[in-house]
This record gives structure tokens, C-alpha cells and sequence, in this order.
């Protein structure tokens, strides 16, 4: 194939977010400029894909350079090209509200019910369950089970997710095989937000919302990029404090977040 | 069966817990009111729409001149449509669902107002008479739900009231047996009549302690909330809604099921309603003013162009 140094690759994670060199709108209908040195290797990220050039007939393209492939996006959102030692990686991030599951994604979901060694989790709500096995826990053995509750929130990474079969999702860290903070999250609150914005707040290393609010309260938290956040605090007011400034910092710009952050703890008196 | 929202336990003890603090998650005291916005269409008569929090509704009067019903020739016709559509949430499905329980929702929303709005003679039928027997208005409020997060009765009922009172029909005039209609630029266009204002709101209960002693005990302290937020109504123990107008008449109260309530509550609850209709109906009025004012503003100024001409 000519597209042999183009492996599609969506492993968000690896995806080390640094300011991005470039950024450009792209729709769908365009066709995405591959500015990078011809000889360096390209990796596609989330939204971008390869269309089979038009104009070959079959085989016969093979060895040829690939001057017919294209590069094309599957939505519309910013085009962001990273450069990095081994390789060029090409993805779009585009803002959306339902979340479907892609491998080694970290998401935070509710259990809805079990049936046979699965738990079923819901990630959204009116969007197919996915599954979660009991034995997809840290030491899980026959007799050393979770015990789960309808309604429990858990942390975990998508392990596996093919088209028409369901996504399902693991609590083991796959480096280490222990728990590496995955499982049930007890107490506290989830918030909902927009897709992009808890990938923002998960990736980017110091995230000024949440710096601000580490200055102000003692908070536990977790991302998941299904949008869902979970946050906890010793104290309700602090917890309610926290949550109204993850939901109202979606609309912020970043020279005002110490001024509303502020004013959001005063106004509920801490 | 349409799927309900998933929620964690997580969120069900966070929120109890706080309500019986006197806290919600925006902030809000139990009997406070998200900040209401009201936006009549400057452009046309009869178009409103109402947002509060993230819950938003259109609604649209539109009038036409039809024949009356045989058995009350004395009386125009009045319509509420309210279908619910699955752009505010797929909480709510599309086309008839008959036995799911989201239609319930529906129809539960779709006979308060009818209820609230309706019977309580908010419109004066009478009024909308042409001619005996052959002629009459037939006024049409169709809602449009555009987003849901909790409370769409109270909202809508807003909605169909502010949207009844900005509109104008078209002027007539009976001239033997010719009915003549004016054209908006020949003849101002004139108001329907409407007799008083009810507005609903809509209380939300929740029991502190288990439900068993809310059945035997004699404590009576549930917890009551008014202009409940989507996780709020989904975690609801019951509810009442009450409409009331500025002459502190009660129009209609509808308890379907829920936690027992005691008569001293209602009473309570008939307070609260009765001081945030008074605010309600302010706020409607002084919007409807303000279009009004701009409306006549901006007619002055196009006659000034004429008569500069």
C-alpha cells in the first residue's frame, strides 16, 4: 500500500498536549495540507482520515508516490499538527456533547445493572451501555469480586472498542496491572461539561481553573473525557463551589478566572 | 420504553444533602427562582420566548377567522398545542408513544396548562366572537420546548400567558353582512381580552428522614423547593403544582401522587406562590411595556420620515 507510513493511530494519550505549532479551521469537504517534510513519518489522530485517491485503478499505485492520497477531516474543529521526534501527528479537536468510546480514553461512568460477570456503565446518558467485567478489576478473582451498586460511579480507561460490539471498559492499569487510581469513586459529585473541555482540563498540565482552585479549597478529582467530572471536598458548600466553577469556567477567559473564582467562593460565604 | 436519565448515587446523596442544608447546586436557596428571562418579538405580535437557567420555550399565538363549534355559537375558539419533541432532550420521544411513561410526562404537562390557562376563562371566549353562529377567532397557542433542564410546566405556562397578551388581531368591522379586516397599517391592530393572568408554580417535596415516617410520624418536615433543576425533579418524592393570579385567586392545584403533604404545608406553599406571582406578573407586564414603548417609538419615527417627505 502507498499509505505505508501513514499508520492511523488514535491513542489520544500519547498525544502529549505542548502549544500546538499550528491551527487552522478545517470542514469537512476540505482537503488538509500535509506540511511536513515528505520523508517524515505522519501520524493520523481523532478526526482525521485517509481518502482512497480517486483517480488509481487498484494495484497499480502501489510504490508510486502517494500523490492522490488525501488527508481528509471527519468534522468540523481546528487542525492541529504536533511535531514530535519520530513522527508528525495530524488530529483534529472539535467541541461535541455525546461521547463515543475510543480505546484508552479515561472516562467516569454509572453503573446501571450486571448480568453475568459484566457490570453495564453508562457514559452518557441515553447512549448504549458499555461493559465493564468484574474480573477487570485490580486482584479480581472468582471469590475476590467488586461489589458494585446500581447507581456507583467509576473511574476506568476503555479497553477495548470495535464497531458493533460493545465498548467495554477496565479498572487495571495496563502498565502496572494495579489499580493506578481506577474504580469506584464514593461520594462526591459529578459535573457535566463539554467533551473538549474536560479533554482541555485532563491534558493540559496546569490547567489555570484548576490552579486557581487549588489555592482556594482541598479538592479530590477525576476526568473523565466522556465529560463527566468528579469532584470531591470535605465540606458541601466548598464541593458546591467547586462545581459551579468548573460549569461556569466553560465560558470564561483565562484573565478573568481568579476574579470569578473569587467571587463565586464569596458569594457562597467562604 | 423511553430510557430516564441515569443517575449516579453519587448525585442523589449530594443533592439531599445539601437541600437539607438549604443549599442546590446553583447556588440557589430551597424557595428561589432561577433568574427568568422573557423576550417578546419586536418585530411581529404573539411571539415570546422565556428562558430560566438552561430550560428554554417559544411560544407562538397565531389567530384566524373560523366558524364556531354548533353547540356554543356564542364563543370563539381557543387551542393550546404543546407536543413535546426530542430537541430538548431525548428524555422525550418523538410521535405517539401511548403506554410509555414519558408520554405521561407529556400529557401531564399538556392538560396543566390546557388546566391552568384554559378553564380559568384566562381568555375571554366571548370576546372572540364575530358573528353569532358564523363567525368567530380561533386563537391558537402552539409551544415550542427548545430546552430542558426541569421545570416546563411553570415555564411554559409563562410563556403561553406573556405571548396571549403581546398578541394583536387584525381590526374588523361588520358592515351588514360583509366583514371587513384591516390590514396592521390601515387600522392598529387590537388586544385579546384577557381577564386576569395565572401563573403556575410548581413545588417540588422531599422527605429528610425515610418514608416510612412520612406515612406514620407527625413530624412534617419535608423539605420544599420551588423551580426545580432537572436533577432535582428526577429525585422528587412528589409534587404540587398551584396557579394562582395577582388577585390571590386560586386557579387550579394539581397533587398527582407523592409524598403525603400536610394541609399546613399547602397553605404555606399557597403563601410563597402567591408573593412570586405578584413578582412574575410585574416582570411580565414591565416587558410588555417595553415593547410597547418601542414599538410606538419606532412608528413615530417612520411618521416623521413621512411628513419630512
Amino acid at each position: 500500500m502507498a499509505i505505508a507510513t501513514l499508520k492511523p493511530q488514535f491513542e489520544k494519550e500519547r498525544i502529549v498536549r505542548k502549544m500546538p505549532a499550528t491551527q487552522t479551521l478545517v470542514l469537512p469537504g476540505d482537503e488538509i495540507q500535509i506540511t511536513s517534510d515528505p520523508t517524515q513519518e505522519i501520524t493520523l489522530g481523532p478526526n482525521v482520515k485517509l481518502a482512497p485517491s480517486t483517480s488509481a485503478n487498484g494495484n497499480q499505485c502501489n510504490e508510486e508516490e502517494d500523490d492522490d492520497d488525501k488527508l481528509i477531516p471527519t468534522t468540523a474543529g481546528l487542525l492541529n499538527i504536533q511535531q514530535k521526534k519520530a513522527t508528525d501527528i495530524y488530529f483534529i479537536e472539535s467541541n461535541t456533547k455525546r461521547y463515543t468510546p475510543q480505546v484508552n480514553d479515561l472516562v467516569i461512568g454509572t453503573i446501571l445493572g450486571g448480568f453475568d460477570v459484566y457490570y453495564r456503565v453508562s457514559l452518557n446518558n441515553f447512549s448504549p451501555p458499555v461493559l465493564l467485567n468484574q474480573f477487570a478489576f485490580p486482584n479480581a478473582t472468582k471469590k475476590n469480586r467488586p461489589h458494585l451498586k446500581n447507581g456507583d460511579v467509576v473511574f476506568a480507561r476503555v479497553s477495548n472498542c470495535e464497531r458493533n460490539v460493545d465498548a467495554e471498559l477496565s479498572c487495571v492499569d495496563p502498565i502496572t496491572g494495579k489499580d493506578g487510581g481506577f474504580g469506584l469513586l464514593d461520594g462526591g459529585i459529578l459535573v457535566d461539561v463539554k467533551l473538549a473541555y474536560a479533554r482541555y482540563l485532563l491534558f493540559e498540565p496546569e490547567a489555570p481553573v484548576l490552579q486557581a482552585l487549588v489555592k482556594k479549597c482541598k479538592f479530590e478529582t477525576a476526568i473523565g473525557v466522556n465529560g463527566k467530572i468528579w469532584i470531591k471536598t470535605d465540606d458541601l458548600k466548598t464541593t458546591i463551589a467547586c462545581v459551579q466553577v468548573i460549569q461556569s469556567s466553560q465560558n470564561w477567559e483565562s484573565k478573568d478566572i481568579k476574579k470569578n473564582v473569587a467571587q463565586i467562593f464569596k458569594k457562597l460565604g467562604l | 420504553m423511553p430510557r430516564d436519565y441515569d443517575i449516579s448515587n453519587n448525585e442523589k446523596q449530594f443533592v439531599l444533602e445539601a437541600l437539607k442544608q438549604n443549599l442546590r447546586l446553583d447556588g440557589r436557596k430551597l424557595l428561589q427562582m432561577r433568574d427568568i428571562s422573557i423576550v417578546v418579538s419586536p418585530e411581529e405580535y404573539g411571539y415570546v420566548e422565556v428562558t430560566m437557567g438552561k430550560t428554554k420555550v417559544g411560544c407562538r399565538v397565531s389567530g384566524e377567522i373560523t366558524k364556531p363549534y354548533d353547540e356554543r355559537p356564542f364563543e370563539g375558539i381557543f387551542q393550546i398545542s404543546t407536543e413535546i419533541s426530542p430537541i430538548c432532550s431525548p428524555f422525550f420521544e418523538s410521535g405517539q408513544t401511548s403506554n410509555s411513561k414519558q408520554s405521561a410526562d407529556e400529557v401531564l404537562i399538556s392538560r396543566l396548562i390546557e388546566k391552568a390557562i384554559r378553564r380559568s376563562n384566562a381568555l375571554d371566549l366571548e370576546s372572540l366572537c364575530i358573528i353569532a353562529g358564523s363567525k368567530c377567532w380561533s386563537i391558537r397557542a402552539d409551544l415550542q420546548f427548545l430546552n430542558f433542564d426541569g421545570n416546563f410546566i411553570d415555564i411554559s405556562c409563562i410563556a403561553v400567558i406573556t405571548a396571549l397578551l403581546h398578541f394583536r388581531k387584525p381590526d374588523l368591522e361588520i358592515d351588514g353582512d360583509q366583514l371587513i379586516v384591516f390590514d396592521t397599517n390601515q387600522r392598529d391592530p387590537t388586544p385579546l381580552s384577557i381577564l386576569h393572568i395565572p401563573i403556575c408554580v410548581t413545588f417540588q417535596f422531599y422527605n429528610p428522614n425515610d418514608n416510612e415516617e412520612n406515612i406514620k410520624g407527625d413530624l412534617n418536615n419535608e423539605l420544599i423547593l420551588i423551580d426545580s433543576n432537572l436533577i432535582e425533579e428526577r429525585l422528587s418524592l412528589g409534587s404540587m403544582t398551584l396557579t394562582l393570579n395577582k388577585n390571590k385567586e386560586l386557579c387550579q392545584m394539581l397533587k398527582s401522587g407523592g409524598l403525603n403533604i400536610d394541609a399546613t404545608l399547602i397553605i404555606k406553599c399557597c403563601s410563597v406562590a402567591s408573593k412570586l406571582v405578584d413578582e412574575l406578573t410585574t416582570k411580565i407586564q414591565k416587558v410588555l411595556k417595553v415593547d410597547e414603548e418601542q414599538r410606538k417609538s419606532g412608528m413615530e419615527s417612520e411618521l416623521q420620515v413621512v411628513n419630512d417627505r
